[in-house]
C-alpha cells in the first residue's frame, strides 16, 4: 500500500472515530441553567437528563455525571410527595410533581418539581437514590446546553401564549418534543438534534390525526415512546384525542406533515399519560397508564401488521387489556428490564412512589 | 426524631437570645417564642431565626464533623420527614443554616441545635403570615357571544389577580339546561394551560367528541348540543396565588349554536379604512366570531405600532395608530395561527372531510391583506 493511500486511510479512520466519539457533553459550558419550569424529563447518553422547560421554551440538557452503574435495585417511598414537600420546605398541597426518569445505568430516579403553584412557582430537579435519599440536582453550577425552542407565531407580541411541553424522549441523536399551545389546537412536534447545535432551534413537524380514512385534523400528541419494529425505529403516540398510532422516526424531519397510523381506540373520557415499552419472556408489550381507564398493557408484537383502523366501531387494533390491580397511576416510567416505575395516589391524600414487577 | 419526647424544662426567654417576630426584608417571620431546651442544655446556646437564617447563638463554632453540619444541627417541617435542603456556614461565628427556599406561610419549622459532648436545644417558628389581598374574581369568559358553536374548540377564563396552578378541574364544571354536570367535557390535562402571569385558563373541549367520527364522539356524543343551553360554573374554592378563594363562584351562560365547519375566508371580512392625516382606527368586521386570544397579536402592520380593541362578542379587530396614518398602501400581515371558535383556520376546517373537500394542508404561515388610506 503506497503511503499516501496508507494516511488517507488513517484519517479516514480518525475522521470516523471522531464523528462516532463525539461525547454527548460536545457545546456544553460551565454555569446557571437557568430552568424556569421543570417538565418532562428523558434520559440520553452519557448521564444526560434533558428538561423540558415550558415557561422557558427550551429543552436544557444537564450532565448529571451519574453514570456509575447499578446492580438490581428497588424504590419503594411511601409518601413522597410529603417527603419532598418537607425537604424544599413547605406543605404537599404546594408542590407538583411533574415528571419522572429513571438513569438507566445508576438506576438512580430524577423527579421534576414545581415548589409552589403560582406564577413565580420554583423549579426543582431532585435525585432519589437507590438507597433512597433525595437530593436536589443544583442547577447554578452544572454543564449544560439549551435549546430554544422556536416562537410558535410569526408575532413576537405574544405575551400570554405558552406551549405546554407534554413529553421529551432521546432517540437516535435527536430529541423529540411534543406539547399543546394555550392559544392555538393545531401544534407541532419540534425535532431537535443533540449535541445541540448552538443557532439549532428545532425543526416542526405538523401532525395531522387521520380519522378512519375520511376525516383529518392537525392535532397535538400528548404523549410516546420509542419503539423499534423489525428494526425500524419508530414513536407510538397519543393523541390528545386517545387515538394510539405509529410513527416512523425516519418521517420526523424539519418541515414534514405527517399523519400517524392509527392501531388502537382507547375509549372515550380517557387521556393517555405515560408509556413504557418492555419485553416478557420474548414478547414485546407496551404499558399505557391513563387518567380513567387506569394501566392498559398493549400487545405489541407485529405493530408492523395491522392496517390503519378504518372505522370507530374496527375491532382490527391492536390486542390490550386493563390491569387492574394498578390503581390510580399518576406516573409510569421506565425502571429496568423487569420493573416498572409507578407514583400513584395512595388514598390517603398522598403519592408513593415504587418500582412494581412489569405485568 | 429531632423533637425531645418529654423535654425536661421549657421557658420562655428573655433579651438577645430572645426569638421575636422579624418584620425586616421580605421574611416577616412570626417566631414561635418557645425554646425546648435539652436537658442541661448551656443556657446561652440558643437558636435564631434572622432574617430567613437559622442561627446558632452562644456556642463556639467547632471545626465541621466529618459527618457535615447536617448531623449535629438540621430544620425540619417535622417527624419523619427530611430536613430542609439548604446551606451550613460559620456568620460571625455563628453557625448559620441557610434553607435553599424561603420559608412558606403556615408551615411550622423545627429547628435543632445537637453538638457533640454537651446537650443540645430545640426551636420552633412558624413562617410568614399569608398575604393580605383582595379576593380575586372571574373578569370575564371568552367567546363572550351568548350563542357559540356546538363544535366550540376552547374557552378561556380571565381572572382578576394570578392564581394557583393545580387541581383546577374539580373545580370547573360545565351544567346543562336541566342541571345536569356534564361528564368529562374538557381536557384534564396535569400540565393546566395557563398564561404567564397565571391570569388566563384555557380549557380545550374534548377534540375527540368535536371530532367527527372519532370513536369518543361515536360513544359518547358531542359536549355541546345545538339549540341547548349551558352554564360554566367556576367555584368560589378556585385559588387565588396566595391560596384564597375568590371572591364568589362563577356562572356564565350560553346556547350552543349551530356548528362552524367552514374554513375561514378573509375574502368575507369588511376592512374600513381610515382617513390620512387621522388617527382613526382601522377596523376589519369578521363573518364570525373569531379566538379572543389570538385576535390580540396574530394581525400585524409593518412599521405601524398601535393598540388593538376587540369588538362585540369578538368579531370586530380594531387598531388605532400611535402615528396619524399617512395616505399609502398598507398590507395586514395575518398569521395562518388564526383559528374562529370551532378552531377552523383561514383555508382550513377543523376537521377535513377528505372526501368531499380534500384540502390543502396549510404551508404559509403569514398571508398579507392590502388596504389602502385615503
Amino acid at each position: 500500500m503506497k503511503l499516501s493511500r496508507l494516511l488517507t486511510l488513517v484519517l479516514f479512520i480518525s475522521m470516523c472515530t471522531l464523528i462516532v466519539a463525539a461525547p454527548a457533553t460536545t457545546g456544553m459550558t460551565m454555569g446557571k441553567a437557568d430552568v424556569k419550569s421543570a417538565g418532562p424529563l428523558a434520559f440520553g447518553p452519557d448521564g444526560i437528563l434533558f428538561v423540558g422547560d415550558s415557561m422557558g421554551a427550551q429543552i436544557v440538557a444537564i450532565d448529571t455525571g451519574d453514570t456509575k452503574a447499578a446492580s438490581a435495585a428497588s424504590v419503594n417511598v411511601q409518601g413522597i410527595d410529603a417527603k419532598i414537600a418537607a425537604a424544599l420546605g413547605t406543605t404537599a398541597d404546594q408542590i407538583s410533581i411533574r415528571d419522572l426518569a429513571t438513569n438507566p445505568v445508576s438506576k438512580n430516579v430524577y423527579i421534576s418539581v414545581s415548589r409552589g403553584k403560582s406564577a413565580d412557582a420554583a423549579a426543582v430537579i431532585l435525585k432519589l437514590d437507590t438507597a433512597g435519599k433525595l437530593s436536589e440536582v443544583k442547577l447554578d453550577n452544572v454543564k449544560y446546553s439549551a435549546a430554544k425552542l422556536p416562537n410558535p407565531t410569526a408575532s413576537t407580541k405574544a405575551t400570554d401564549r405558552t406551549d405546554t411541553i407534554t413529553e421529551v424522549r432521546y432517540v437516535d441523536g435527536k430529541i423529540l418534543v411534543a406539547g399543546l399551545s394555550n392559544e392555538e389546537f393545531s401544534s407541532n412536534m419540534k425535532v431537535i438534534a443533540f449535541p445541540f447545535a448552538s443557532v439549532d432551534k428545532g425543526a416542526s413537524i405538523e401532525m395531522y390525526h387521520g380519522s378512519h380514512g375520511r376525516f383529518e385534523t392537525n392535532s397535538p400528541i400528548r404523549t410516546f415512546v420509542p419503539y423499534t419494529i423489525n428494526n425500524q425505529q419508530f414513536i407510538l403516540a397519543a393523541y390528545t384525542c386517545t387515538p394510539l398510532v405509529k410513527i416512523p422516526v425516519s418521517d420526523l424531519k424539519g418541515g414534514a406533515k405527517i399523519q400517524g397510523t392509527t392501531i388502537a381506540e382507547m375509549g372515550a373520557g380517557n387521556r393517555p399519560l405515560d408509556m413504557v415499552s418492555y419485553n416478557k419472556d420474548g414478547h414485546p408489550y407496551i404499558l399505557m397508564a391513563n387518567s380513567a381507564h387506569g394501566v392498559t398493557k398493549v400487545d405489541a408484537a407485529h405493530l408492523e401488521s395491522y392496517k390503519a383502523i378504518t372505522a370507530p366501531t374496527d375491532v382490527t387494533g391492536v390486542p390490550f387489556k386493563t390491569i387492574d390491580d394498578w390503581k390510580n397511576v399518576k406516573h409510569l416510567q421506565a425502571y429496568d428490564d423487569k420493573q416498572a416505575l409507578v407514583l400513584s395516589d395512595n388514598g390517603n391524600s398522598g403519592l408513593d412512589l415504587r418500582t412494581v414487577a412489569l405485568p | 426524631m429531632i423533637l425531645p419526647t418529654a423535654p425536661s424544662r421549657s421557658r420562655l426567654r428573655t433579651g438577645a437570645s430572645e426569638p421575636r417576630a422579624l418584620a425586616s426584608g421580605l421574611l416577616k417571620l412570626a417566631l414561635a417564642a418557645l425554646l425546648l431546651p435539652f436537658a442541661g442544655a448551656a443556657a446561652s446556646v440558643s437558636i435564631q431565626l434572622d432574617n430567613g437564617a437559622f442561627k446558632v447563638v452562644g456556642w463556639p463554632a467547632t471545626p465541621e464533623p466529618a459527618a457535615g453540619w447536617a448531623s449535629i444541627f438540621s430544620v425540619s417541617t417535622g417527624p419523619d420527614v427530611p430536613a430542609l435542603f439548604g446551606s451550613y456556614s460559620i456568620e460571625n461565628g455563628a453557625l448559620t443554616f441557610r434553607p435553599r427556599f424561603s420559608l412558606a406561610a403556615g408551615v411550622t419549622y423545627h429547628a435543632a441545635f445537637r453538638p457533640p459532648g454537651i446537650a443540645g436545644v430545640e426551636a420552633v417558628f412558624h413562617g410568614p403570615e399569608p398575604v393580605a389581598a383582595p379576593p380575586a374574581h372571574v373578569v370575564a369568559m371568552y367567546p363572550s357571544a351568548a350563542v357559540i358553536p356546538s363544535n366550540q374548540l376552547k374557552l378561556y377564563i380571565v381572572f382578576s389577580a394570578p392564581m394557583q396552578s393545580g387541581d383546577v378541574w374539580p373545580k370547573i364544571h360545565l351544567i346543562d339546561q336541566d342541571g345536569k354536570p356534564s361528564v368529562l367535557p374538557f381536557v384534564e390535562l396535569d400540565q393546566e394551560l395557563w398564561n404567564r402571569d397565571h391570569t388566563r385558563l384555557t380549557l380545550l373541549f374534548d377534540p375527540g367528541r368535536i371530532k367527527r367520527g372519532v370513536k369518543p364522539n361515536v360513544d359518547m356524543g358531542p359536549v355541546l348540543e345545538e339549540g341547548r343551553r349551558y352554564t360554566l360554573v367556576i367555584d368560589r374554592e378556585f385559588k387565588d396565588g396566595h391560596g384564597a378563594p375568590l371572591e364568589a363562584a362563577f356562572r356564565h351562560e350560553f346556547t350552543a349554536g349551530p356548528a362552524e365547519r367552514r374554513g375561514i375566508d378573509p375574502k368575507n371580512w369588511k376592512i374600513t379604512s381610515p382617513a390620512a392625516a387621522t388617527v382613526n382606527p382601522l377596523v376589519i368586521d369578521f363573518d364570525r366570531p373569531l379566538d379572543y386570544a389570538l385576535l390580540q397579536d396574530v394581525f400585524h402592520i409593518p412599521e405601524v405600532e398601535g393598540v388593538v380593541s376587540l369588538g362585540p362578542g369578538e368579531t370586530q379587530w380594531r387598531f388605532q395608530p400611535a402615528q396619524r396614518w399617512k395616505a399609502a398602501e398598507y398590507s395586514l400581515i395575518i398569521d395562518m395561527a388564526l383559528e374562529d371558535l370551532a378552531g377552523n383556520r383561514i383555508g382550513r376546517p377543523f376537521d377535513v372531510d377528505t372526501l368531499v373537500s380534500p384540502a390543502e394542508r396549510i404551508t404559509q404561515s403569514t398571508i398579507s391583506l392590502p388596504f389602502r388610506v385615503k
